[in-house]
């Protein structure tokens, strides 16, 4: 067991910067997931970890020792790739105890480890087949074994669901987490799917353009997002973006003018905003509601019948997309106006920056 | 409309076969020939060498050819050679192809660029400084002159190189990650991967180093040391008029056995080797 600390690392292929000093701490037996568009750099940050690609500059620590210079090997760390990387030739048995064997491991002791991560995962009925005799699912799981059996101090996961189908990943997903509470170890996942990120993290990473935007436990992320591309990563449907302006500033109190003249109170960081200002309005699509008094007058074009809610996608007299989710069995028909009011919750103010101005929320004790 | 062109595609299927079993058949005929011709006695043979079916029959020639001291051993010296190159060659090659296909070492293009350069050297026109220099280290008439110049074959290690670069590498980073060596990943990961084109190569090699012909005629100037290639040649003339034609057939059988039981046990491996030299 082991905690990560990523301290100023940058990346480069030649001259293009794929990492830019980047820092991070992760605490012994975190889970932390690294979430971020496709390029962002979340495999290339992951494998400096592991000690697959180098480090062009800062440092990389594992249980407080610098390991830039040390190989791949001697890092103590296990990873799961996101094509299963099982040996074809080798049986799922073989598989889990090459490690093992490598390191001159008890006969007795890899049988009893192998028997133990096979219960685990339930692969004691495939242990003398070849992983090409496996299904996906089943071949994710010997990938996982592979990497419980070595009891590695630090776990790494590189999108290691994305080749399964929906149903199978939501599984492995609960299975992920089951495992880190029972083993306790570091682990650090990389992801392009918020909803995984949301439902298996301690803390989440979320990476731009090999940046870190902003740091922190899934919920911090969704109700206190730094910033616009945050606010709109994590959520689905997406939060709603209103283009506006402030009209008044008292205090945290503002009015913001959307949607061509309607005026909705929002409150911000005292200081952070003045008459005049360009912002952003967030509004999450689960707070919005039909109301008969609702200030904002959508024109309905496709609704989404998802069973417990209904998607209402609509345009504003502006031109803005808005999403409304809606709990009502009967949704509104396409083609007909509908007045949509932001119900509770927080109002999300952006400044022309793109920065969150919002005054969080008192949090009830 | 689709009847009619599967109609002609049929008949486009008959005729091809058609053509390949005569073209087998053409093929084969010498072969048969020969087979005939040495299970004939030889005062037959005298008369007429004619007929595919041997009657009268005898095993004479085979007795015969094995009862002359030199026949076993060149079959000996032929099996150490061929065996001894194979093994060699796919030792070379499987390392310098891995090498090539995925290790960093200085002037690796430049020592790719000149090994592909060797395929382009015709074997002749190394042959007489080749001669000279064995001749000088006097290695001349052992097994080890015979194989040495075969040994580093350009196209084996490109094949392995090629075939070492489809490999993923995250199979090898996997490896890395469990604590294996660089030579611990050749020896447990990479080569029982590539048992199919070790196979396919080392059957190229053993079937070619059997045949070889000129480099023994050359290299092995004493009877003890030659290859079956070598040895039938030097005494179909003078045989032929002592033992008689029926013997000299049976030697010719005695030495492609070992190559046709390679490829009747190894059909598979063969065909497949075929169509990856095609590119395919
Ligand atoms: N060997 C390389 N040479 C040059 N650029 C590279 C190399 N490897 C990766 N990159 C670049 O680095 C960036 C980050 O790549 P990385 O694989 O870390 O992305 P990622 O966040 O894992 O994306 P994905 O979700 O698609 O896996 C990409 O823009 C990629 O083009
Ligand atoms: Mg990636």
């Amino acid at each position: 067991m082991a905690d990560v600390a990523l301290r100023g690392v940058s990346k480069s292929y030649g001259n293009v910067d794929v990492i830019h000093d980047v820092s991070l701490d992760v605490e012994q037996g975190e889970f932390v997931v690294f979430v971020g568009p496709s390029g962002c750099g979340k495999s290339t940050l992951l494998r400096m970890i592991a000690g697959l690609e180098e480090v062009t500059q800062g440092d990389v620590l594992i249980g407080g020792a610098r390991v830039n210079d040390t190989a791949a090997r001697d890092r103590g760390v296990a990873m799961v790739f996101q094509n299963y990387a099982l040996y074809p030739h080798m049986s799922v048995r073989e598989n889990m105890a090459f490690g093992l064997r490598n390191i001159g491991t008890p006969r007795t002791e890899i049988d009893s480890r192998i028997a133990k991560a096979a219960e685990i995962l339930q692969l004691d009925s495939y242990l003398d087949r070849k992983p090409r005799a496996m299904s996906g699912g089943q071949r994710q799981r010997v990938a996982i074994g592979r990497a419980i059996v070595r009891e590695p101090d630090v776990f790494l996961f590189d999108e290691p669901l994305s080749n399964l189908d929906a149903a199978l990943r939501v599984q492995m997903r609960t299975e992920i987490a089951r495992i880190h509470h029972r083993l306790g170890a570091t682990m650090i996942y990389v992801t392009h799917d918020q909803t995984e990120a949301m439902t298996m993290a301690d803390r989440i990473v979320v990476l731009r353009a090999g940046v870190i935007e902003q740091v922190g436990a899934p919920l911090d992320l969704y109700e206190r997002p730094a910033n616009l591309f945050v606010a709109g990563f994590l959520g689905s449907p997406k939060m709603n973006f209103l283009p506006g302006r402030i009209t008044a500033a008292q205090g945290p109190e503002v009015q913001v003018e959307v949607a061509g003249g309607v005026r909705l109170p929002a409150r911000v960081r005292p200081g952070s905003a003045a008459a005049g200002d360009t912002v952003t309005l967030g509004l999450r699509p689960e707070m919005l509601q039909v109301h008969p008094d609702g200030p904002l007058r959508g024109h309905v074009d496709v609704v989404e019948q998802l069973g417990h809610v209904q998607l209402v996608y609509a345009t504003l007299p502006d031109r803005t997309a808005i999403v409304a989710e809606l709990r009502d069995r009967r949704p509104p028909a396409v083609g007909t106006d509908i007045p949509l009011a932001p119900g509770p919750g927080l109002r999300h103010v952006f400044d022309a920056q793109g920065l969150a101005i919002t005054l969080p929320e008192e949090v009830p004790a | 409309m689709t009847a009619a062109r599967s109609g002609w595609a049929l008949w486009g299927d008959r005729l091809l076969l058609a053509v390949t079993v005569l073209v087998a058949i053409l093929w084969l005929l010498p072969v048969i020939w020969v087979v005939a011709m040495s299970l004939k006695p030889n005062a037959v043979l005298q008369q007429s060498t004619w007929g595919f079916i041997p009657m009268p029959f005898t095993l004479e020639n085979y007795a015969n050819l094995l009862q002359l001291a030199t026949v076993p051993r060149w079959l000996v010296n032929s099996l150490i050679v061929a065996v001894g190159m194979t093994l060699l060659v796919l030792v070379v090659s499987s390392l310098a192809g891995y090498a090539f296909a995925r290790l960093q070492f200085p002037f690796k293009r430049a020592i790719f660029v000149l090994m592909i350069a060797g395929l382009m050297i015709p074997e002749q026109a190394v042959f007489l400084p080749l001669h000279q220099m064995f001749a000088s280290w006097g290695i001349h008439n052992t097994h080890a002159a015979l194989m040495m110049p075969r040994v580093a074959v350009p196209i084996g290690v490109f094949l392995m190189m090629q075939f070492f670069r489809a490999v993923p590498r995250e199979l090898e980073e996997a490896a890395e990650l469990d604590h294996a060596s660089r030579f611990t990943i050749f020896w447990r990961i990479m080569l029982p991967l590539s048992v199919p084109a070790l196979t396919t190569l080392g059957l190229f090699t053993f079937i070619h180093a059997w045949n070889d012909f000129l480099w023994p005629l050359v290299s092995a100037t004493d009877a003890d040391m030659y290859t079956v290639t070598v040895g039938l040649a030097s005494i179909q003339g003078n045989f032929a008029f002592t033992e008689g034609l029926g013997s000299v057939m049976a030697s010719a059988v005695f030495a492609s056995l070992p190559i046709v039981l390679l490829f009747l046990i190894f059909q598979r491996f063969i065909v497949a080797g075929v169509a990856m030299s095609a590119g395919k």
